[in-house]
């Protein structure tokens, strides 16, 4: 073929083969080009396809549904009541009235004009009789000619309003015939109004057209250059279901969205879906708008769980979301790890420190202990929150020898001579132990159902299981009486015990031995060289994080600030020696789990090693999805009032303190509740304080609390808060109930005379005394309800009237009965049945008891 | 009987547009030629080597047509970008996403000036293996090498107008590069003697600020939209019109000497 | 000669047996093997009024084995088997509060049946129901003769129902969706009528003892079950 071109002369080469060929292909890719374009890279518009067709088949079946629900025999009533009627429409009566009625219209419209001409020219005969009468000669004739106008316009007046008659008494008869048959049209037309509605809805919707839809956020996002700038949602393009209540059982992308009671918050219509479930939202095709295929988007769509990590970027100054415990616990859960000890987070600052201070070992510890605590916390206690720092026996060691060297140097005495503890009974104090509320923080022996009911790996308090191994008598004592002698951050609380029931307690704990089998230590803690080692062994891994540490008041934060690890770039993470996926998701799993899991040879890490859950692990690594500076501009972020302010101080308080180990609070807590058959005869639900106590008393309570409640064998403790604290958990509550802190005098709230009476009348047919105590200074264990004398001094007023008004609403399983079932009171010849007024006189007369006159 | 053809072309205008005979004559098949403007470029009449592509692979033209194709895909791209730092990306990805064969356009764009940069530098090679580089061409020579450089600041400041990371980097790369520049970047020989700053040199010109931002983007929009090719365009024609004063498209060697 | 009689013999019981069920009944009978726990005595002494209703010692409801070695308060009820969505009745199910106690102490009702509770004494009573599926309800009745009226709507074996005002006061109801259940009288037998023929789960509820079941095939002629709980 060559040769063949070889011989031929240049100018007489044929080229239109290639050129066919080549236009060919050129025309066959731009027909591809086209085709490509319009249908194939297009799934969308099948997508909405395939909604219009599944939506309307399921309306047509709602159609044929609704079709078969009308009352066949009331339809064929009407119908046949209906022909009926327009039969009648074409007899001869009717036909002779509309006809009728026509001739009277025309001749109304006769008579009408003959009228209006009259009075034209009357008008005009005026104008020419009053000239003449001004010009000085009334006419005569003029005068007679408007006179006859006048009365032509009288009699065809009289004529019009004739006809008029007439009219109307046709028109009555007409109306008798169409309007029957109107009513009847309208009756029958609704039997089958919902019918037809389902079928012009589904007619509709073979018309929509194809269109991409699109939500547009104005001034969103901030761009790299710190400019604002827009966001733009299409994914409502395909996903057309979302608000659709017939797709529940959709396939993918047509399901309606789940939760519809968050969509009314959060309405796609003006948030968008990006902002909570991420991907690329201009994208128009799943690949990329998933970010599966685009592979740089940096923010590929959330997939199940995962999407809470957007909560917190518009709502990251709460602790918990109503509605969403996953995202509640994942905070809860770092609040208690103390993570914020090692690694700076926004939104976390200025929290205590979640250890005890080291800075008075010897009174409490043997240094044996601490070294074997060094080595492996969770060799003695399990389930501690100390994470293991893989210590070697010489780290370990120095740290030793540093405490018990700081430890020596301090002032610290216990309260009472040795010996003190002796004369207690272990089994009195098993009994004490039991039933006074230490199991709502401590664990002893095999009895989990507390710290199952919690659900973390870790316990927020020590299991005591061993304790005899780690504490002596003498320490035990001191500490159960009060607490924070020996630390006076600690969170335990005092439970008011006797000397006798310390004693009891710590009898009770030495049987608590520990007989495993343990590392031996034989280190010499004295050595200065091991004592500075110790120092620098802390300085290095960061124990003053969690604990207070003598000399070491002012350290920073030893680990790197994860307010934005949800943007660290993967490639920015050390993978070690491991095959794990290189992923920001599978990364953190791994670490989470395990926190030396990439150490190597030339990189060693210094994290300590938690043991969480996998849940844990989901939740936080969810959590660190959230922490990114990149959120969205302040208006479309929660507005951080005072009010969300108090309760996210509350919220950190309350969890640090442990309140929700016994009492319900908000969506969470009262896992002491486990230990109860009846939960409602445990720690009352305090979500509802702020509503239903006086701040004064609430305040000289947390101070130093007293029993209310008769048939409560657990001791609320002493919490020894501060002012400052006791204001923090006053004013969480009050925002939990959407008040303000007001400074109110509750003293001066005088019952209505004029309802006592009726009160004192309802209160004794009610027989609220057979359930509550009322009188006397201390409790009668035998009543079910608390002392009513406390009301007064301890109840808001307005409170006491909702409590009676439906009590299983403000507190689900209380034991207190409703007496006005559906608000409508059993007494109705008394206050004429009104059941607000009857409230208010039970109150009132509530409010008078004990009083001293 | 005339024919309706005929009679049209008799019409004044029908005469005003086309201003030569029909008649298939040497002279009205060369008045084709040149009377027209886009055709004038070429020769009315070529050597008969002109016809053998293999000797030239026709790359030089090619090239040109990848031109025009860049042209005009970048004009149907200009309805729908906006050169600033809020909308640049943002706009890349509606043309990516939404526009009717956006992706169509934007990727004939791209891939035309990679082809672009890689047929001009096949072009270079064949010039040379074929010495048409030789007098009297020497001077056409030079005004390739400029259209070369010109290419490649083409494709570099088109580069930057997706506004993406690679895009960013690329070009403080790049224009990092100018700072060492002698005499005129503030690091280079002699910069800061004449007064070159960071704030102050041909580094700062480039980029319109100290470092990459919206000032670098719209220049080098502009530039990459009207400056560069409205330079290249001029350097076309002298290239163009050299070819033809030279003697022509080149062809094997036959001994005459054309100066 | 002795085949002849043993035949009569079957026939007889066979024939008595036929007369004695009606078609499409499970009958049955809650035996009670082992020593009956000593009965128990509710104190009434919290309430002077209850006290004083009750001359005579009143046995706790927990555990009532009859004279005829059978229990008494046992829940018996289809589990499964039925696959039909069944009427709810009108008339409501009646709970009485009488000499302190309920009556009856064991009941059962349909998913969405009213069930009508009525206060007999002249003292406070309150009923607080203790359901998992569907709401509580905790409410007063002070006033002898007041009635209220509730209802369930979902299906939950068993429901308990307390009185706080006074503490030994308990009572259940086994709210099932369909009407074929039965609670054993104080002969310890039970007949569940009407079913239509098929294969069933029965099952037997006790306070203490816990849950049985039985595979039942009801045909025509009805069925059999009973159950057997042991004491300990």
């Amino acid at each position: 073929m060559l040769q063949k071109r070889a011989e031929t002369p240049i100018e007489n080469r044929n080229y239109s083969k290639f050129y066919l060929i080549f236009s060919g292909l050129l025309f066959l890719s731009t027909l591809w080009a086209v085709v490509d374009e319009v249908a194939v890279r297009r799934p969308w518009k099948t997508y909405q396809g395939e909604y219009y067709s599944l939506s309307a088949e399921k309306i047509r079946e709602q159609y044929r549904e609704a079709m078969a629900a009308v009352d066949s025999s009331a339809a064929a009533e009407l119908s046949s009541q209906l022909a009926e009627a327009n039969q009648r429409l074409e007899s001869k009566e009717y036909k002779d009235a509309v006809k009728k009625a026509d001739d009277l219209q025309l001749a109304l419209a006769n008579a009408t004009r003959r009228w209006s001409f009259a009075r034209s020219n009357s008008d005009a005969a005026y104008y020419e009789y009053k000239t003449t009468v001004h010009e000085g000669h009334p006419s005569e004739n003029l005068k007679k000619k408007l006179d006859d106008l006048d009365n032509e316009i009288a009699g065809y007046a009289k004529e019009m309003a004739d006809i008029s008659t007439q009219l109307q008494f046709v028109n009555a008869i007409l109306g008798g015939y169409k309007n029957t048959a109107d009513s009847l049209d309208v009756a029958l037309k609704a039997l089958y109004a919902d019918a037809h509605k389902l079928k012009s809805k589904f007619e509709g919707i073979k018309k929509s057209s194809i269109d991409i839809r699109q939500v547009l956020l104005n001034d969103f996002d901030k761009s790299n250059f710190g400019e604002v700038k827009a966001r733009v949602d299409r994914c409502q393009t395909c996903h057309l279901g979302y608000s659709d209540k017939n797709m529940s059982d959709a396939p993918q992308p047509f399901t309606t969205h789940s939760n519809p009671e968050l969509l009314t918050i959060h309405n796609p219509e003006k948030f968008g879906c990006t902002p909570c479930h991420r991907g690329q939202g201009h994208a128009l095709t799943a690949g990329n708008a998933h970010g599966d295929t685009d592979h740089y988007w940096e923010t590929p769509v959330l997939r199940g769980k995962d999407v809470y990590a957007s909560c917190n970027t518009c709502h990251s100054m709460r602790q918990a979301l109503k509605g969403v415990p996953y995202f509640s616990k994942a905070k809860q859960t770092l609040l208690e790890s103390g993570c914020y000890g090692c690694h700076e987070i926004n939104g976390f600052t200025n929290l205590p420190k979640i250890g005890p201070q080291l800075n008075t070992l010897p009174a409490k510890v043997k240094p044996e202990w601490v070294y074997r605590w060094m080595r492996n916390p969770k060799e003695y206690n399990p389930r501690t929150r100390m994470p293991n720092f893989r210590l070697s026996e010489e780290e370990s060691e120095a740290i030793t020898a540093y405490l018990f060297s700081i430890g020596q140097e301090s002032s610290f005495k216990l309260d009472r001579p040795k010996g003190s503890y002796a004369g207690g009974s272990a089994s009195r104090g098993r009994e004490i132990f039991e039933l006074v509320g230490c199991k709502g923080c401590h664990v002893v022996g095999d009895d989990e159902r507390v710290r199952n009911a919690r659900a973390s790996s870790y316990d927020i308090a020590p299991e005591l299981t061993h304790a005899a191994g780690k504490l002596n008598p003498d320490w035990i004592i001191d500490w159960i009486k009060n607490p924070r002698h020996y630390n006076p951050t600690t969170k335990m609380p005092s439970l008011r015990l006797t000397d006798q029931e310390a004693r009891d307690i710590a009898a009770f704990v030495m049987t608590m031995r520990d007989d495993r089998p343990k590392e031996t230590f034989t280190g010499d803690i004295a050595s200065h060289e091991k004592i500075a080692r110790g120092a620098k062994v802390i300085r290095e891994y960061g124990c003053f994080g969690c604990h207070e540490i003598k000399g070491m008041e002012n350290e920073s934060k030893v680990s790197v600030n994860l307010s934005d690890f949800g943007r660290k770039k993967v490639e920015q993470m050390d993978f070690g020696d491991t095959k794990v996926h290189h992923t920001w998701y599978d990364w953190v799993g791994n670490k989470l789990k395990n926190s030396r899991v990439f150490q190597t040879e030339r990189i060693v890490q210094k994290m300590a090693v938690f043991a969480f859950s996998d849940e844990e692990v989901s939740q936080l690594r969810m959590l660190l999805m959230s922490f990114r500076v990149d959120n969205p501009q302040p208006k479309y972020q929660e507005l951080v009032t005072q009010r969300l302010t108090d309760i996210d101080a509350g919220q950190k308080l309350t969890i640090r303190y442990g309140c929700i180990n016994c009492h319900q609070l908000e969506e969470r807590g009262s896992y002491f509740g486990a230990l109860l058959d009846e939960p409602a005869k445990g720690p009352p639900m305090i979500t509802i304080e702020g509503a239903k106590v006086q701040e004064p008393w609430l305040q000289g309570f947390l101070k130093s609390p007293s029993p209310i409640r008769p048939w409560l064998k657990v001791r609320m403790p002493t919490f020894s808060l501060t002012e400052d604290e006791i204001n923090t958990v006053t004013k969480y509550f009050l925002g939990l109930s959407k008040m303000n802190l007001e400074l109110r005098d509750y003293a001066a709230f005088t019952p209505d005379p004029h309802l006592l009476p009726d009160g004192k009348k309802l209160f004794t047919e009610f027989q609220c005394i057979k359930c509550h105590q009322l009188g006397g200074a201390e409790i009668d264990p035998a009543s079910v309800g608390p002392n009513l004398e406390l009301a007064r001094g301890r109840l808001k007023p307005e409170w006491v009237v909702s409590w009676l008004k439906n009590p299983e609403a403000i507190q689900p399983g209380t034991m207190m009965p409703g007496y006005f079932p559906d608000g409508q009171s059993p007494m109705p010849d008394v206050m004429h049945g009104d059941a607000k007024l009857q409230m208010e006189a039970i109150r009132d007369h509530l409010f008078t008891l004990g009083k001293k006159k | 009987m005339i024919s309706p053809m005929e009679k049209l072309r008799k019409t004044e205008v029908y005469k005003s547009i086309f201003r030569h005979k029909y008649e298939d004559t040497p002279r009205n098949r060369a008045l084709q030629i040149v009377d027209n403007v886009f055709l004038h470029l070429h020769p009315v009449r070529v050597p008969r080597h002109a016809t053998n592509i293999g000797y030239t692979w026709g790359m030089g033209g090619i090239t040109f047509l990848l031109f025009l194709v860049l042209t005009l895909t970048g004009v149907i791209l200009m309805f729908y970008y906006r050169p600033t730092a809020q909308y640049a990306y943002e706009d890349m990805k509606y043309l990516m996403h939404d526009v009717p064969f956006g992706p169509l356009i934007r990727n004939m764009h791209r891939w035309g000036a990679h082809a672009m940069v890689i047929t001009v530098m096949l072009h270079m090679f064949r010039v040379f293996l074929t010495g048409s580089y030789k007098p009297p061409r020497q001077f056409n020579w030079v005004v390739g090498v400029v259209l070369l450089l010109l290419t490649f600041l083409l494709s570099f400041s088109g580069y930057l107008l997706p506004w993406d990371q690679l895009s960013i980097w690329a070009v403080t790369v790049g224009t990092n590069m100018a700072r060492a520049t002698p005499l005129l970047g503030h690091e280079g020989p002699f910069g800061p003697q004449l007064g070159m700053r960071p704030d102050a040199d041909v580094r700062f010109v480039l980029l319109g600020g100290t470092q990459v931002g919206p000032p670098t983007l719209l220049r080098f929009y502009v530039g990459h939209c009207i400056f560069l090719p409205l330079i290249a365009t001029i350097f076309m024609v002298v290239h163009f019109w050299r070819i033809r004063k030279d003697g022509g498209i080149s062809g094997p060697d036959t001994g005459k000497k054309n100066f | 000669m002795k085949i002849f009689n043993s035949a009569l013999m079957s026939f007889a019981v066979l024939s008595i047996s036929t007369v004695t069920m009606y078609a499409g009944d499970i009958a049955g009978k809650i035996s009670f093997d082992g020593k009956a726990p000593a009965v128990s005595q509710i104190k009434m002494n919290a309430d002077k009024q209850c006290l004083s209703m009750h001359p005579n010692p009143v046995n706790s409801e927990e555990v009532v084995v009859n004279g005829n070695g059978t229990l008494k308060n046992v829940f018996v009820y289809v589990k499964d088997g039925l696959n039909k969505k069944f009427d709810v009745p009108t008339t409501p199910v009646v709970l009485d509060q009488h000499g302190c106690q309920y009556t009856p102490h064991v009941f059962g009702v349909q998913a969405g049946q009213s069930i009508e509770i009525r206060n007999s004494d002249p003292l406070l009573h309150n009923i607080h129901a203790l359901p998992k599926n569907s709401p509580q309800f905790n409410n007063a009745q002070p006033l002898k003769g007041m009635k209220m009226t509730k209802k369930f709507d979902k299906p939950e074996i068993m429901v308990k129902f307390k009185c706080e005002v006074h503490n030994w006061m308990n009572c259940y109801a086994g709210v099932v969706d369909n009407p074929f259940y039965a609670v054993s009288d104080d002969k310890g037998t039970f007949t569940i009528k009407g079913l239509p023929a098929g294969t069933y789960t029965v099952e037997a509820w006790h306070e203490k003892y816990g849950t049985q079941q039985l595979k039942v095939t009801v045909s025509d002629k009805g069925a059999a079950a009973d159950f057997k709980y042991a004491g300990k």
